[in-house]
């Protein structure tokens, strides 16, 4: 019989930790995810928001897209020297969002603190889709895949976009997605590939039930309008949606007393 | 248009013993006066040792993450050394290739499929081996710049969670021989043709 030792030992105590996972989800922090495409808005949002979490007496840390210490640094100077093809862009967005749902993420949640993410793997799903890779694939690149209790979707034009982008700075390659389009322009090639982006965000914004904020209203109105939907929000049950990926991460984690 | 070349895939362990199989299999596949096949060998992308470098004082990766980093460099290879040299008519040998990172996957837990979607961008290869393993008392310890798996282990031991490496080791070991078992590779000191099995 072939030994294959870790696939053993999760069979054996997968049951002890599904039931440690339905222990912990009173006492569990949410998982409040803002997505939307560059110059939305949701990162002034997701501050406010943040702000506002705290002065009501939550634990609150944020988590930012493809922000780890570990890969963060691997991945920009490809970036710098425009080195990375499609695959190689998602896979490695991927390790780093990986890394951080193993050490900031599902920890935090663990031990009760709220996590904001300033983009989630919807971010991921959007650009590299709108990039041309399948997104059955990306599924499964991103599985077992942890849902979050709530998930703000900014919804702008590709023409607000553009024209919040172009009033600060020049898009980077990878954000102007000169690198599938072989548009000379950052500006134009932008435009470009932010209306494929957008035209994938708003297609998972009907699969995943996004949120969706209008983000051509005003900072304070769309603050409010979060605030009152945030109060509403009704709990995603972990032991229902994620326990796949949370038996991932605790199959070997010390917090387990097995 | 040339012939599409041979892909060939060489798995183990890593570091002297995968070096030497390599010399061995090139050796084995060369034709004629034609130059042996190149070999292209892990993290030609230079991301682990870029993390390598970077690394002190940062907790380590969970396997399903050093996976994916697997993944990012294979992209790396195919597109820079593995396809050109197929589309040019050359043999490659890919050491390691699939099996390494299925069978470390397979090792630290993970499910088949995902391993197998995870690396479906990747061509099947037309033939399969794998080093003779080095056995008893080593020489040097073995350190994370000599193999991806090494490379993983040490990370394994700089993560919060309760990774036993000397298991591992064996489940991927336990992973190979059972590929052997199936006829679906063939250890390189055992082979006596240059007929490539499996693929």
């Amino acid at each position: 019989m072939t030994l294959i030792p870790g696939f053993e030992r999760r069979r054996r105590i997968s049951k002890q930790i599904a039931s440690l996972i339905r222990k912990r989800e009173e006492h569990r922090g949410l998982l409040i995810a803002f997505e939307g495409p560059d110059g939305s808005g949701k990162t002034t949002q997701r501050k406010l928001f943040k702000q506002w979490l705290h002065s009501e007496g939550h634990q609150v840390t944020t988590t930012k897209w493809n922000s780890s210490a570990l890969i963060k640094p691997v991945t920009k100077a490809r970036k710098q020297v425009r080195a990375l093809s499609a695959e190689e862009f998602c896979l490695l967005h991927a390790s780093d969002f990986r890394y951080r749902m193993d050490s900031e993420i599902l920890p935090a949640l663990w031990d009760g603190t709220t996590v904001v993410a300033d983009r989630y793997l919807f971010t991921a799903l959007a650009r590299d889709a709108a990039r041309g890779l399948e997104l059955d694939w990306l599924l499964k690149v991103y599985s077992p895949l942890f849902w979050p209790d709530l998930v703000f979707y900014f919804s702008v034009t590709p023409e607000t976009s553009s024209q919040r982008i172009a009033a600060d700075r020049d898009p980077s390659y990878y954000e102007a997605g000169q690198d599938i389009t072989q548009i000379e322009n950052p500006l134009q090639s932008y435009r470009t590939f932010i209306t494929r982006v957008i035209a994938e965000y708003e297609a998972l914004a009907g699969i995943f039930k996004f949120v969706t904020i209008d983000a051509e209203q005003s900072v304070y109105d769309q603050h409010r309008l979060i605030r009152s939907i945030f109060e509403k929000v009704e709990r995603r049950s972990w032991a229902e949606w994620n326990q796949e990926a949370l038996v991932d991460w605790l199959v070997q984690h010390p917090r387990l007393a097995v | 248009m040339a012939n599409q070349g041979q892909l060939i895939a060489l798995e183990g362990t890593g570091g002297a013993a995968l070096v030497q199989a390599s010399k061995r299999l090139q050796r084995q596949l060369r034709q004629g006066r034609k130059p042996a096949p190149p070999v292209c060998t892990w993290d030609a992308s230079g991301i682990f040792h870029e993390i390598r470098e970077g690394a002190r004082g940062i907790p380590g990766a969970s396997p399903r993450t050093l996976l994916l980093l697997y993944a990012a460099d294979l992209a790396f290879r195919l597109r820079w050394q593995i396809r050109p040299a197929l589309e040019s008519g050359i043999t490659v040998i890919a050491a390691p290739y699939l099996e390494t990172a299925i069978g470390f996957g397979r090792a630290a837990g993970l499910s088949s499929s995902w391993l197998k979607d995870l690396l479906s961008f990747a061509p099947a290869p037309s033939g399969c081996y794998r080093s003779l393993e080095i056995t008893g008392p080593a020489s040097k310890m073995p350190k994370a710049a000599d193999s991806y798996l090494e490379f993983c282990f040490q990370q394994l031991r700089n993560t919060e969670g309760r990774w036993n490496t000397d298991e591992i080791r064996a489940g991927f070991l336990a992973h190979l021989a059972g590929l052997e078992n199936k006829g679906k590779c063939v250890t390189v000191a055992a082979v006596k043709s240059t007929k490539p099995v499996g693929g």
